[in-house]
């Protein structure tokens, strides 16, 4: 089923500039990577910024400094696709669709992305099915083209065609790894957790709390994330963080706001929770 | 001559002849006598002298005691009242002299005393009731007045009065009752005689037990708590033989309590109806806050609830022997128990440092041994229990406080020390601290100092622990004695002081506290390490020697023994360090270093599993006992070792360095080895339901799940093939068994739902033209089974005896070796050449059958046995464990079970329920296999009665099935229905009566309990 509907001038069409503080050589190697049209694989855990990453990308290559003219002229250059177990060929290529008595074909979102020449980014692409990943294999060659089975026809890419995936290694089982033969084409890129200054520089930034409270919460994330492996496996996501940062510029104490927005999130361990509170009240004063 | 002269001469003359002494005494009182008697009283009294003096053999004795008294008594009394006391005596001779002689001296005392009143006539009347009862008893009516006398001197008249009251009573008992009541008369003087005399109206016995120990009580109790205690003992008085124990016990148990503690003691007893209930609260008088007593009182109150019916629960609860109690006091004093919070601790530990380090309770707490928090590098130790504090959460604050005080010293760097070039990795402190004078004063100074930096760096960077660790500090502060008697232990007080972040108290003597100060200050910096605090150590301790130098200087003794102790290598102080602070607890570099070390020379093989049954047992942690030491290099085992051997013998390093070759390798593995227990061994504690108490005994047994089970793999391939038929009946039966779990499959051609997707998707491409699909049904089919199912083995020493058939006419009475398995283990395969199987046997391939036919079914299926001696040594075998493959080793631990010895159902029901619980399966069955009832030696205080094991059994099976899991018990003891009855409900047992039927009534049972 075709739900993916983009609208312009909606956030989609990227108008303003996304936030995006580099932790390595991440953006380099990307736009290098854009520069030879090479499929980019993001790795990392979840609430990391793979998606604010690739959107701050597709700025910069669409509307920002590396624009070129006919990128520019592109409406949406991001179509981003969540991906979920029953996400088919179908739903990323396009369908027929019933207009009173007619069929009309409708384009899937990878589909718009290879004609206009934006870049596809497939979040969580192991999540979906198995039709749908063999689907890409084509893309991601030299050949970069997409057959189109239910209308018969084969599609060359645009010039600035880029499909960008991503995954979490972390957390999906054994059954839903990626398969080399679509691991082994693309470039990949790890992400983890900033480290400390810049995943406090990244949490005031976003939640607007002030810096100290900000590298507060990051040292709580620090010391959290070493509990990875009772019960939750990603440990507290900087998204997580910036809720609470969030919370605590609204006027919420810090400890209340990282119990709601952090301790009854990663976990539904009781003691797990415990211990979280325990650390909350270790770093934040007024417990 | 005249008349009176003349008999007096005559007296006088008869004494002379019975003894020259009295003769003499007669003289002188006749002659005083004679200024206030008329000549008639003179010479009636001359012939009472007389009567007594003649009246036997030392009667003189008497007479001489009477005519001492005469003259006082004449002129105090009167002349009527001397000649009736002496007529009195004269009675008294009747026996022998020894009463007469004793009731005049008596007289005498109270006259010299003026004490000589009614008391008199009281004593005369008791004494004659007495005489009565005793006709020819001399020795007792002598201890009677001397006893009487002596009551008389120490009481008034009329406690003396209550006390002759009594003799009179006592005085229908036996003869040797009557000296006990003498006896302890006599001792207890000054006891409440009106207290005594309505205590004996209740029992004689107790009056008497009393008496007797009332010096004692008199010494150990104040004089209210005194009279508290009477009236407890008059409300235990009912029952003599218990309130004498409990007296007993009394006496003992408050020995080395304070005055307000004997009294939280006593005013607790005082409420209790019974002596027995009293004996219990004196057996737990160690483990009570008796310093909080109004949580005693609070506590003690609530046992009312159970009174008076229920004796023994109410002992059970004042002995604080059932949960309840103990749960309501621990509830009372805030207290917070260490294996409550383990997990969270254990959490928080691996959350701050990052790493697996254990978090460990201190169990073994002697009298008078501080349980201090400390690490060692693998594990953090902490006090067993906290409760310092009135509320839970404070005293939960201080575990967390004591936690990050230790785990600040990972995270701020204090094992990072190396020590100057040369130091053996693992002893680098101990060798950088021998190079000091004083050692000892440098290892305290480091202590205290590295304390103060952690504390301070802590502080720096958890504002959160800021506040807590300002409000111990606080506390730790009011406990600092002010001074010390030398110049270092002073310097270490005040440095103590500034490390609690508070000033030196005024007039605090000592002189270079400014220039401690100034050094200490230092330490609060955030680029302070330990390396600062080394310098600091040093500044510090040549501070300290400036100090003493000096005043030394002043005195010349202290420079001679300050000599003496530099000799011994002691530092210059007599009471070198001041007390650990509570909440920083100890600290060993050395050895954390020599085991962190360790450690790294082997990093074993991690694995987090999510199927550890406690989720905190820390089979991944660096344990030494993982380490194995094969691959240690020469040079490490060198250092190690001498570290090693130092600990053992605490010589200096060098020296064990230099004895230590390099051969000794085997020697530390030795060492490593013999202080690892079986790796295998995991260890569970559980409640134990007490019939007695009605109520569970707290973590009363202790299981060990073992999986080193000596393996005979051939046993189960042997059994397959010898009952090859009964195998194929057995899975023909779980065959039948059909998967009930529904699982939904979207795409199928037909099924009960229509797949809306694919059906328009379907539609869609008939109109384009494309042609469509026809899957587009969704089905649902019974993929899953989800089933747990637990096989607990009894493999008690009975287990071992062969089955009988209900054919077989020659029964051989069974034999219980739960007592005497040392002898079945020595003769026990080769008594009797008989080719019956053994239960055990029957048992195990009943199971074995069960694991072939259920590898087919695709169930989880655990094999498990259970033995054990003793609460604390219950032993649990995992011989397949859920999530372990059906493979060799799991096939030969099922072929190694073998009789051991006891049959302690209860806790082993319960591990088997967590187990079960473990897998989350929806439907879990636990079938326990047994050939008798529960037994075990100390199953209950009455190793005769069967009710304790039975009775704790059923309530672990009730709590299985509030659990979710459905337990059944198969048993082949033909008594068994006397008993599962009482244990289970019908449908959840069965007694096979022809043992043979086992695997085949095992397979229905399954069948049964999990379709």
């Amino acid at each position: 089923m075709s739900n993916i509907e983009v609208k312009k001038n909606s956030g989609y069409g990227l108008d303003d500039a996304p936030y995006y503080l580099p932790v390595a050589d991440e953006v380099e190697i990307f736009l290098a990577a854009y520069e030879q049209r090479l499929p980019v694989l993001q790795k990392g855990p979840t609430g990391c910024g793979k998606t604010r990453f690739v959107e701050s990308m597709a700025y910069r290559l669409y509307r920002g400094d590396k624009t070129t003219r006919d990128r520019s002229r592109v409406d949406n250059p991001l179509q981003t696709v969540a991906c979920h177990e029953d996400l088919s060929a179908t739903d990323l290529v396009g369908r027929f669709l019933l207009q009173g008595d007619e069929t009309v074909w409708q384009d899937g979102p990878l589909t718009r992305a290879v004609k206009e020449g934006a870049i596809c980014y497939l979040d969580e692409i192991v999540e979906a099915r198995k039709d749908s990943t063999v689907l890409i294999h084509s893309l991601t060659d030299h050949r970069r083209i997409l057959p189109i089975e239910k209308q018969g026809t084969i599609l060359d890419a645009h010039d600035n065609f880029l499909l960008v995936i991503s995954y979490n290694p972390g957390y999906q089982n054994v059954l839903k790894d990626l398969k080399p033969s679509t691991r082994q084409r693309f470039v990949a890129i790890d992400f983890d957790y900033p480290a400390l200054p810049q995943e406090a520089e990244v949490i005031a930034h976003e939640s607007g709390v002030d810096l100290d409270a900000a590298m507060e919460l990051a040292r709580l994330a620090q010391k959290v994330r070493q509990l990875k492996h009772h019960g939750f496996d990603e440990g507290v996501s900087t998204r997580l963080l910036i809720y609470a940062g969030q919370l605590i510029a609204s006027g919420v104490a810090p400890i209340r706001a990282c119990d709601v927005a952090i301790c009854r999130a990663v976990s539904d361990d009781h003691d797990v929770q415990r211990a979280i509170e325990e650390l909350v009240t270790t770093i934040f004063p007024g417990g | 001559m005249t008349q009176v002269s003349s008999s007096v001469d005559h007296v006088r003359g008869e004494l002379e002849t019975i003894n020259p002494r009295s003769a003499q005494l007669f003289t002188q009182s006749a002659g005083a006598l004679e200024a206030i008697m008329s000549p008639g009283e003179l010479v009636s009294w001359a012939g009472i002298c007389l009567e007594i003096a003649g009246s036997g053999w030392h009667a003189f004795e008497s007479a001489n005691a009477y005519m001492a008294l005469s003259m006082p008594m004449a002129t105090k009394q009167g002349v009527s009242a001397l000649a009736d006391c002496g007529l009195y005596g004269f009675r008294l001779c009747g026996f022998s002299f020894e009463p007469s002689a004793t009731y005049f001296r008596g007289i005498q005392h109270l006259l010299d005393e003026d004490m000589l009143d009614e008391r008199q006539q009281h004593l005369e009347a008791a004494g004659k009731t007495l005489r009565e009862s005793f006709t020819h008893a001399s020795n007792l009516v002598t201890d009677y007045y001397r006893v009487a006398f002596t009551v008389a001197n120490h009481n008034s008249e009329p406690e003396t009065k209550r006390w002759c009251k009594l003799v009179e009573e006592v005085s229908i008992l036996e003869r040797a009752d009557v000296i006990s009541f003498l006896n302890a008369s006599e001792a207890a003087a000054g006891v409440n005689w009106s207290f005594v005399q309505t205590l004996n109206l209740v029992s004689i016995a107790a009056g008497i037990d009393f008496l007797d120990r009332y010096p004692r009580l008199v010494t150990l109790f104040e004089v209210d708590v005194l009279a508290q205690l009477e009236q407890t003992v008059l409300t235990f008085a009912g029952d003599p033989a218990t309130l004498s124990d409990w007296l007993d016990k009394l006496e003992v148990a408050t020995a080395e309590l304070s005055p307000a503690e004997k009294r939280t003691v006593i005013e607790v007893s005082h409420g209790l109806p019974l002596a027995v209930l009293a004996t219990s609260l004196l057996e737990v008088v160690d483990r009570l806050p008796l310093t909080r007593p109004q949580i005693i009182h609070h506590w003690s109150r609530q046992v009312h609830d159970y009174l008076p019916d229920r004796i023994d629960v109410a002992c059970g609860y004042l002995g604080l022997e059932s949960l309840t109690s103990i749960k309501a006091l621990e509830h009372l004093l805030g207290q917070v128990n260490f294996a409550d919070c383990k997990r969270i601790l254990q959490l928080y530990t691996e959350a701050i440092v990052g790493r697996r380090l254990s978090v460990e309770p201190i169990d073994k707490v002697l009298p008078d041994f501080r349980a201090l928090p400390s690490t060692d590098g693998l594990s953090i130790h902490l006090p067993a229990s906290i409760a310092v504090y009135p509320d839970r959460r404070h005293n939960f604050d201080l575990y967390k406080i004591s936690l990050l005080h230790q785990l600040g010293y990972y995270e701020f760097g204090t094992f990072d020390f190396a020590g100057p070039d040369g130091s053996p990795t693992t002893a680098a402190f101990r060798y950088h601290f021998s190079k000091y004078r004083y050692p000892e004063l440098a290892a305290g100074l480091f202590q205290l100092l590295e304390d103060a930096r952690v504390d301070w760096a802590i502080a720096r960077r958890y504002r959160g622990a800021e506040s807590l660790l300002a409000r111990f500090k606080q506390d730790a502060l009011e406990n600092l004695p002010p001074a010390l008697d030398s110049i270092a232990g002073n310097a270490l007080l005040a440095l103590t002081y500034l490390s609690l972040d508070a000033g030196v108290p005024p007039g605090f003597p000592l002189d270079c506290v400014a220039a401690l100060r100034r050094e200490i200050t230092r330490l609060d910096s955030a680029h302070s390490d330990v390396h600062v605090t080394m310098e600091v150590v040093r500044a510090c301790y040549d501070i300290i020697m400036t100090a003493a130098s000096a005043a030394s200087l002043d005195d010349p003794e202290s420079i001679a023994s300050a000599d003496a102790e530099a000799e011994t290598g002691k530092a210059p102080i007599e009471s070198p360090m001041p007390e650990p602070i509570e909440f920083r607890g100890r600290l060993e570099p050395d050895r954390v270093r020599i085991n962190m070390h360790l450690a790294q020379i082997e990093e074993p093989e991690v694995e987090f599993s999510d199927t550890e049954p406690d989720g905190v047992s820390m089979t991944s942690m660096v344990d030494p006992r993982d380490i194995k030491i094969e691959q240690l290099k020469k040079g490490e085992v060198q250092e190690a070792l001498g570290m090693m051997i130092t600990d053992l013998d605490g010589r200096g390093i060098d020296e064990a360095l230099a004895d230590k070759a390099d051969d000794n390798a085997e020697t530390f593995k030795g060492l490593i080895k013999s202080s690892a227990n079986d790796r295998h061994e995991l260890s569970f504690q559980y409640d134990e339901w007490d019939t007695v108490i009605l109520d569970y005994r707290r973590l009363w047994c202790t299981l060990y799940e073992i999986r080193d089970i000596d393996e005979k793999p051939e046993f189960v391939e042997d059994t397959l093939r010898e009952l090859r038929s009964v195998s194929s009946s057995v899975r023909k039966q779980l065959s039948h068994l059909r998967p009930e779990l529904l699982r939904k499959i979207k795409g199928m051609e037909d099924g009960e739902e229509l797949d809306l997707e694919r059906a328009i998707e379907s539609r869609i491409d008939q109109r384009a033209g494309l042609s469509p699909s026809e899957r587009i049904y969704i089905q649902r089919q019974r993929k899953d089974r989800d089933v747990s199912a637990l096989f607990l083995l009894d493999m008690s020493a009975s287990t071992d005896d062969r089955i009988t058939l209900p054919q077989d006419e020659t029964t051989v009475a069974p034999v219980s070796h739960d007592h005497d398995d040392f002898l079945h283990d020595y003769y026990g395969s080769e008594l009797v050449v008989d080719d019956r199987k053994r239960i055990i046997e029957l048992e195990k391939e009943a199971v074995v059958l069960m694991a072939d036919a259920l590898e087919d079914l695709g169930d989880n299926y655990a094999v498990c046995g259970f033995s054990g001696y003793g609460r604390d040594k219950v032993d649990f075998y995992v011989c397949k464990d859920f999530t372990e493959p059906y493979n060799t080793r799991a096939k030969g631990r099922i072929g190694g079970i073998k009789p051991c010895r006891s049959t302690r159902m209860g806790p082993a029901i319960r591990h088997a329920t967590r187990r079960l619980n473990a897998t989350e399966s929806r439907v879990k069955a636990l079938i326990i296999i047994s050939d008798g009832y529960p037994q075990d030696f100390d199953y209950g205080k009455d190793r005769n009665s069967k009710d304790y094991g039975i009775k704790d059994t059923t309530m672990a099976l009730t709590e299985a099935r509030q659990q979710g899991v459905q337990a059944f018990c198969l048993t082949v003891d033909p008594s068994g229905h006397d008993y599962l009855r009482e244990m289970c409900p019908d449908q959840q047992y069965m007694v096979i009566q022809d043992i043979n039927q086992l695997p085949d009534e095992l397979s229905k049972v399954y069948r049964s309990l999990t379709a």
